[in-house]
């Protein structure tokens, strides 16, 4: 090889490896902006109350009122006004979470191709929510909103550089958001009101499923099918009238009912749990992508399984 | 002197109590007179919901009342060998009860 040719197999060599550290961050921005956009849905849906949820629990409570022959109750007014000013509060993390997702989407879009003023909008939103989060949840709170800025333009460098390094940036910048509200979201008292209260919720609106079950509007034909199945066994015809007949089954079906109804309950603490879980996991994965290691995914997935689960079980069911 | 989270803990467990009895009362008469329990039952959901409004909006409030009743609360086990003036006992007691109350009023 000549002296004098020196200087260009360097830079040929340099721009080879430029070229390969910046597929390395965009092909692991995507696949990051990918879990974290299926992540934040799937949590939006199991970790928060929707107003599917609420119209759900309003409808339980007044019904549940009725039954009981009591609809001018003062008390069961209150309780659905306390409520909806509880949804109000709350109604920052669904939001938060909704950003999130958006940020995560222009995150993809960033990594695919020059998205950078798509980015900036999402991740502005993503801050301002963030930013509503502390002041309802955490008045006095650290502000998220200094972790946004507009990406550098990078005059002067080779283009996939440039987008390999918005794309570093740019998930910092979530990055950021995270260590905000990841605190906020996992301390104990603060976590406690929230499922405190989703399991209040749930518990008003399988009560009523209770009373009509107790009534014997809805039949245990499918819960009974379902016992049979293993052995090839389906229920008789016209079998609610053979359980009325036999209270040892009307006992069981009961029974089942009351553990579904729990079991309902319970999981709204599991989902908010896992949903920070996810969170962090979220947040372990921008740092390997700013110091260039491999991404583990698996993680996310796994926790994203779980979450998609503990939706089923929630009332009225999420994600369907 | 129980913390914000011991009184909404025992807030919380009051209510699944309630809507457990309501549901098993229902269960063994869905056509019987339910005014009453339904009433006593969300007597219980609307504390609840109250007190969870209450420590969500105003969390900073709840905390320092919370934190100067514990102070308060430690300064007199503190001074508990120590002190022989009545005076100064009324005086601690009474700054005690004064937070105590302070942050009933968050939570009722």
């Amino acid at each position: 090889m000549r002296p004098n040719n020196l200087p260009a197999v360097i830079a040929a060599i340099a721009l080879s490896l430029l070229s390969a550290c910046s597929t390395a961050s965009q092909s692991n921005g995507a696949a990051l902006a990918k879990a974290g956009q299926a992540a934040a849905m799937q949590m939006e849906q199991s970790a928060t109350l929707s107003a599917a949820t609420y119209a759900a629990l309003k409808q339980a409570v007044v019904f549940d009122a009725g039954f009981s022959n009591d609809t001018n109750d003062p008390v069961t007014q209150d309780f659905l006004k306390q409520e909806t000013q509880i949804q109000t509060a709350l109604a920052a993390y669904g939001t938060l979470l909704d950003k999130l997702a958006n940020a995560y989407a222009a995150l993809g879009a960033l990594a695919s191709y020059d998205a950078s003023g798509t980015f900036s909008s999402a991740v502005s939103n993503l801050c301002g929510s963030a930013d509503n989060l502390v002041s309802k949840m955490a008045k006095g709170g650290p502000a998220a909103a200094n972790v946004c800025q507009p990406l550098s333009a990078g005059f002067g460098q080779i283009a996939s550089a440039v987008q390999a390094q918005q794309v570093v940036d740019a998930s910092d910048q979530i990055a950021g958001v995270l260590s905000t509200v990841i605190p906020i979201l996992s301390d104990k008292s603060r976590r406690d009101l929230i499922v405190m209260n989703n399991q209040l919720v749930q518990r008003q609106i399988v009560a009523a499923a209770n009373d009509l079950y107790a009534s014997g509007v809805f039949s245990c034909g499918p819960l009974l099918t379902a016992l049979g199945a293993p052995l090839g066994l389906t229920p008789v015809s016209g079998v609610d009238a053979v359980i009325d007949k036999h209270p040892n089954v009307k006992r069981g079906c009961l029974a089942v009912v009351s553990a579904t109804a729990a079991d309902s309950v319970n999981s709204a603490g599991a989902a908010y749990d896992k949903s920070v879980e996810a969170l962090n996991a979220l947040l372990d994965q921008h740092k390997k992508l700013k110091a260039g290691q491999p991404l583990d995914l698996d993680t996310i997935n796994a926790i994203l399984a779980n979450l998609q689960g503990l939706a089923g079980k929630l009332q009225p069911p999420k994600g369907k | 002197m129980p913390t914000t989270d011991d009184v909404m803990a025992s807030l919380n467990a009051a209510d699944q109590a309630a809507n457990d009895a309501y549901n098993a009362a229902v269960a063994a008469n869905p056509d019987g007179d339910l005014k009453t329990l339904h009433q006593a039952r969300m007597k219980t959901a609307d504390a609840l919901a109250t007190a969870i409004g209450k420590a969500l909006n105003s969390d900073p409030a709840v905390t320092a009342a919370q934190q100067a009743l514990d102070t308060a609360t430690a300064d007199i086990n503190a001074k508990l060998a120590t002190l022989k003036n009545l005076a100064a006992w009324l005086a601690l007691l009474n700054n005690l009860a004064s937070l105590a109350a302070d942050l009933a009023k968050f939570l009722v």
